[in-house]
């Protein structure tokens, strides 16, 4: 038999991975909550064991160091980091988590730091791992809304002076493999957004997928382009002018302190976990977590955003007469067709 | 493993010098949040010298969260932490309501007590053997301790026919990390019982339905018939997990004599309550006593094993904050 023949035709048309094996270095040391690290284990879309296991195919083999997953523990599960800052690792994304805090304004000590500096035996601060693994990295990825634009802990008042990745690397940073800084945001970031997001790197890094389209903010362009009114159950309550005064209410909630016409975000249209949850299209207020302007532009949560205010009664008058119009052609559709009967007569226009 | 350094040589008495040991473990993996932990161990004397915990992060919630508007309390305070931070958000909606002087509506009580027992069933397990479960799984077990691996292969599993796993060793093999069968079945188990936690709650870990006064959940029919059908698969799958790590700890405490050492100390534990009673509690200072009493988990201190007080009032009158070796 001819050998060219002999083999299968995927195998023909496939080809072998850009890259073999990549190392994820994730800090969880900025300051944060972890709360984007044990969100990951939330999804399904692909799963972290889907991509760790090898389930989807053309990936590169993918090692994974996260110390709240780690097996490895204290100077073991540091030995791959201060590798990589040697520049013993040619092949690593590095994801951040948490904000990263501003060290050139505190006294003594430090506000945030991983593992110790083997010749100097001083904890190493956060952005000093940022100037020893970033001009490194095939990637530096922002996990979550406190690494990628600062978040809670850099509200107005606060005494670290954080900040998110793009702040301290620059907003047109470019990686040694040409990509720049991928923020995905949330608060925490949403299971699925984050692993869709390395899945599409991981392509990306593997020579399958060209470079992953961004916005003006950094963001996957597929995942934050809408807002969270373009995809809340809830909008169609709005169009009709029916808002919620209290908590409980299955009606819009702008008034009740939803930015969500404002936000860029998916959560409504996708859900929480699994299509479960989310935030105004159960009853909860969006408070803006996925934007840079987080949480200060959104302050206080719990009053009606001014523009609200506006669009809500603007919407009034159409609302309220669109409700009244859809009732009248609602209850004719509730009524069926008058030839429908048990009588012994045939009314249904049929003809002989 | 542990950073260690040589022996350090230590004058004390002439005919006796003790040899310490430095171990650290900096960072601890599988928590949430950080911790580094540095000794001075004596093992001739199969003893700990010294032991010191650090925390290498610190954030300053005290210090942004003055002069903010109190209704915000919650969703920020949640922010506290990636795992419970619901926990947090619900007790500032607990202190709000007593602040304001407002009680919810029953049925918001209850959405909430439902959200955070959803919690406790998720948090029990991500926690028990996605994470602290890897310190008994099978690689780490054969690199610690191939003394116990090889017992533990030959250890036939008493409730075998209840959880399929016929001898120790293969219950440790279903623990690793990723790999291990049983690893991956309680990091889905995980998963759905977040959806129940984000039927009440909308979203995790920060929630986005809680309110001081209620919630924004609409209770309806579908609501609860999807909170149920997913609270009975978790009873079926903890009808297996009980017996499973009743297996794999009774082995250890037979396995390693000794064991049963670990983490033994003074017995002091403290727990101010969870799950409100809303037929009894209005939120009232004057009357925590009894609204702490009902609570579905009962607050208490014990000190030294004895019962000292099951009143929330003097709990809370007896809380300090030391803050010594901190920021402030």
């Amino acid at each position: 038999m001819d050998p060219e023949s002999a083999i299968p035709y995927g195998r023909k048309t496939q080809h072998a991975p850009a890259l073999h094996e990549v190392h994820i270095l994730w800090i969880t040391a900025g300051l944060g909550c972890d709360g984007d690290s044990v969100s990951i284990t939330a999804a399904t879309q692909p799963s972290i064991e889907d991509v760790l296991l090898g389930a989807i195919p053309g990936l590169p083999k993918v090692h994974l160091h996260n110390p709240v997953l780690a097996y490895e523990n204290g100077a073991e599960f540091m030995a791959p980091f201060h590798a990589a800052a040697r520049g013993e690792m040619d092949n690593f994304v590095l994801v951040v988590e948490g904000s990263i805090p501003n060290e050139k304004i505190n006294r003594e000590g430090y506000w945030a730091a991983m593992g110790t500096d083997p010749d100097t035996h001083e904890p190493i601060t956060i952005p000093q791992w940022l100037d020893r693994l970033a001009p490194k990295a095939l990637a530096v990825v922002g996990a979550g809304t406190c690494a990628t634009y600062g978040g809670i802990h850099a509200m107005e008042g606060n005494p670290t002076g954080c900040m998110g990745l793009a702040d301290y690397l620059g907003w047109d940073w470019k990686s040694k493999a040409g990509l720049p800084i991928v923020n995905v945001p949330g608060c925490p970031v949403q299971p699925d957004n984050f692993m869709e997001t390395l899945l599409y790197l991981l392509y990306q890094l593997a020579g399958l997928a060209p470079m992953i389209p961004l916005d003006a903010a950094l963001r996957p362009k597929w995942l934050f382009t809408r807002t969270v009114h373009d995809g809340c159950d809830r909008a169609g309550s709005y169009e009709q002018a029916l808002f919620a005064t209290e908590y409980g209410s299955p009606n819009c909630i702008v008034k009740l302190g939803c930015w969500g016409p404002v936000v860029n975000c998916n959560v409504p249209k996708r859900g929480w976990i699994n299509g479960v949850g989310g935030c105004p299209n159960v009853g909860g207020i969006c408070i803006g977590c996925t934007m840079p302007g987080f949480p200060d532009k959104f302050m206080p949560f719990m009053d009606q955003p001014p523009g609200a205010v506006l669009s809500s009664n603007l919407i009034k008058s159409y609302g309220g007469l669109i409700r009244s119009l859809r009732k009248l052609t609602n209850s004719t559709v509730n009524d069926e067709p008058k030839w429908r009967h048990n009588r012994p007569t045939l009314t249904t226009g049929y003809r002989r | 493993m542990a950073d260690i350094a040589a022996p350090e040589l230590k004058s004390g008495k002439a005919s006796e010098p003790a040899k310490l040991v430095e171990m650290n473990w900096d960072p601890i993996t599988r928590i949430v949040g950080s911790l580094g932990i540095y000794t001075k161990i004596d093992f001739e004397q199969r003893k700990v010298a010294e032991c010191y915990s650090t925390s290498s992060i610190f954030r300053g919630y005290s210090i942004f969260m003055k002069g903010k508007d109190p209704r915000d309390s919650h969703f920020i305070t949640s922010r506290i932490c990636g795992i419970c931070g619901d926990n947090h958000a619900t007790c500032s909606v607990y202190a709000q309501n007593m602040a304001y002087g407002v009680k919810p509506p029953n049925m918001a009580e209850w959405i909430v007590n439902l959200g955070e027992a959803a919690e406790y069933m998720f948090d029990h397990n991500i926690f028990q053997d996605n994470l602290v479960g890897v310190d008994f799984c099978e690689q780490m077990v054969k690199e610690t301790n191939p003394g116990v691996w090889a017992k533990a292969q030959k250890a036939a599993a008493p409730h075998a026919e209840i959880h399929g796993y016929k001898t120790i060793a293969d219950i440790m093999t279903a623990l690793n990390p990723f790999t291990g069968e049983f690893y991956r079945e309680t990091l889905h188990v995980s998963r759905y019982t977040r959806e129940m936690f984000c039927l009440m709650e909308g979203r995790h870990v920060h929630p986005s339905t809680l309110y001081p006064g209620g919630v924004g959940t609409v209770p309806t029919i579908q609501l609860f018939t999807d909170y149920i059908t997913r609270l009975m698969k978790y009873v079926e799958f903890m009808k297996k997990v009980v017996p499973l790590h009743d297996d794999l700890f009774d082995f250890f405490y037979e396995a390693l004599p000794g064991y049963e050492e670990v983490g033994r100390r003074r017995i002091l534990l403290g727990c101010w309550g969870s799950f409100q009673d809303p037929d009894v509690c209005d939120y009232n200072y004057k009357t925590m006593t009894d609204w702490g009493r009902s609570m579905f988990v009962t607050p208490g201190v014990v000190v030294d094993g004895e019962l000292v007080t099951t009143d929330l009032v003097e709990i809370n009158l007896n809380i300090r904050i030391l803050l010594g070796s901190t920021f402030y």
